[in-house]
């Protein structure tokens, strides 16, 4: 165990301690790699008695990637507890940095690995049980009772059903705060978007904001739990069916989003499983703000990587490659839908 | 001759690789260094081509604006735009380069949004080729099976 860790590992064991009033200590502490959001780690408690438990703390970095509030992700996975659309059991959520020098989170840790979204054989041979999870959990989400989520959530915050505007504002101002030059290709979808804006959402629900393959855990042919839910907020269905859609997540294979089902099998399961039709102007518009909301989470990488703030290579990785990929994927949905070619 | 600076980031790549990483304990700083070997690597693929990439892109806008310069003066583009600037550094350092490359893209969006506005076809046609060009160049395909090495 290197000397920070072991430090961490101590104050979170003390922590716990008090917070159980019984005493634990540490018998491991494992930082995760991987997601720029949070400082994850993997922690072994210890029980008085001889009991070993197995959690998940999730701290809040000094540099995130993107704004998230970790009262966001906390709530999310509190309001899925027991419920149709597996979490990790939630148990505490501090605000305060005095306990163990930032704000986190602990959960318990669940079954199940994590796969790149980027392995196209990752959920072999299981792509299509995993497949029909991954979209029936997706419509399970859609479905989710939003009426007892209060209006001081940090989950509420879209009235009304132009929850376009609100996102597509919001993620723009992340480009223009972090932009490092300019970006043509990206621009012209901008543009688009604005000019070319969807219908109005014909439900306003629970949008997990990051629901794609590489943020569930999976063991053999099940899924075991939906994570990083740190963007969750009120919105349009469409916009976590188009990001689950989008063809980065698979983009050797674009007929078989996240390597799992076919598209057409996927999207019929989350219509059948909510009840609800696409009108397929405004899914084209959701796949193209997809490029957008991930260019812009690329780009801030990037800043935040040439900033010094952050030098993770996951962050330079994340401004190479998905912010090249993304700029690909704008211009093949535009060019089905630009007049002049 | 010397060795190559790609070559010798492509063995410090392999040395980080193979015989570093297996001194550390934890796995977390193992995929790290494994990321930076990685990404190492692609930086030794893309670099040796960064240079005539930002030569061709370069050029092409200013085609592009050379081409539809009438078209652009009568709506006062060049009193806010100057795609000339920076274009008396002769050199071919890649900053420069790219200090030319920063300024012909911002004339380039400003000058799309012009033909976008006055829905002028052929010029929203040759702006595409730009645009598709551009990416082209950005090197995307090539840069895939690096995919496979990296974790999320």
């Amino acid at each position: 165990m290197q000397r920070d860790q072991k430090i961490l590992a101590d104050r979170f064991a003390g922590y716990f301690s008090k917070f159980k009033a019984q005493e634990f200590t540490c018998k491991n502490i494992e930082r995760v790699f991987g997601g720029a959001s949070r400082e994850t780690y993997r922690v072994t408690l210890m029980e008085e008695g001889g009991e070993e438990i197995k959690l998940i703390l999730r701290m809040i970095q000094d540099s995130g990637l993107i704004d998230t509030k970790q009262e966001t992700e906390y709530e999310a996975y509190s309001l899925f507890q027991d419920s149709d659309v597996p979490v990790p059991k939630v148990i505490k959520m501090e605000q305060s940095k005095e306990h163990i020098g930032k704000p986190f989170i602990v959960m318990s840790e669940l079954n199940g690995q994590a796969a790149s979204p980027f392995d196209k054989e990752a959920y072999k041979p299981f792509q299509q049980e995993i497949g029909v999870q991954f979209w029936t959990i997706l419509a399970n989400i859609t479905n989710f009772n939003i009426s007892n989520i209060s209006s001081d959530s940090s989950i509420a915050g879209v009235k009304g059903n132009k929850s376009w505007k609100k996102e597509l504002d919001y993620w723009v101002s992340v480009i223009r705060e972090d932009c490092i030059g300019a970006e043509p290709i990206l621009e012209m979808a901008i543009r688009y978007l604005y000019k070319n804006y969807p219908k109005d959402s014909s439900k306003i629900s629970l949008v997990h904001g990051d629901f794609r393959s590489g943020n569930f855990l999976f063991r053999e042919e099940k899924i075991t739990g939906i994570l990083d839910w740190e963007m969750a907020h009120l919105g349009d269905p469409l916009e976590d069916l188009s990001w689950a859609l989008s063809s980065i997540w698979c983009w050797e294979e674009k007929n078989r989003p996240a390597y799992l089902i076919e598209r057409e099998v996927g999207i019929d399961i989350w219509k059948k499983n909510t009840g609800l039709s696409i009108d397929e102007e405004s899914l084209f518009w959701w796949e193209l703000f997809s490029c957008v909301k991930g260019l812009a989470i690329w780009i801030s990488a990037g800043q935040e990587f040439q900033s010094g703030r952050n030098t993770d290579p996951i962050n330079l990785f994340s401004a190479w490659i998905p912010g090249d990929i993304h700029s690909q994927a704008i211009l093949d949905l535009l060019e089905t839908r630009v007049p002049y070619l | 001759m010397k060795p190559s600076i790609d070559q010798s980031l492509i063995i410090l790549a392999k040395e980080l690789s193979e015989r570093v990483t297996p001194l550390l304990e934890s796995d977390y700083e193992v995929s790290r260094l494994n990321a930076w070997s990685a990404l190492l690597i692609i930086i030794v693929s893309v670099n040796d081509d960064q240079s005539n990439y930002l030569l061709k892109e370069n050029k092409e806008i200013e085609f592009l604006l050379e081409k539809y310069r009438g078209f652009l003066e009568e709506r006062s583009f060049f009193h806010s735009h100057n795609p000339s600037l920076y274009s008396e550094d002769k050199n071919i350092k890649i900053n420069t380069l790219k200090k030319i490359n920063e300024n012909l893209r911002s004339c380039f969006i400003s000058a799309h949004i012009i033909f976008e506005d006055h829905k002028k076809s052929e010029a929203l046609k040759d702006s595409w080729k730009v645009l598709s060009s551009m990416q082209m160049n950005q090197g995307v395909n090539k840069l895939i099976p690096f995919l496979q090495s990296n974790n999320d």
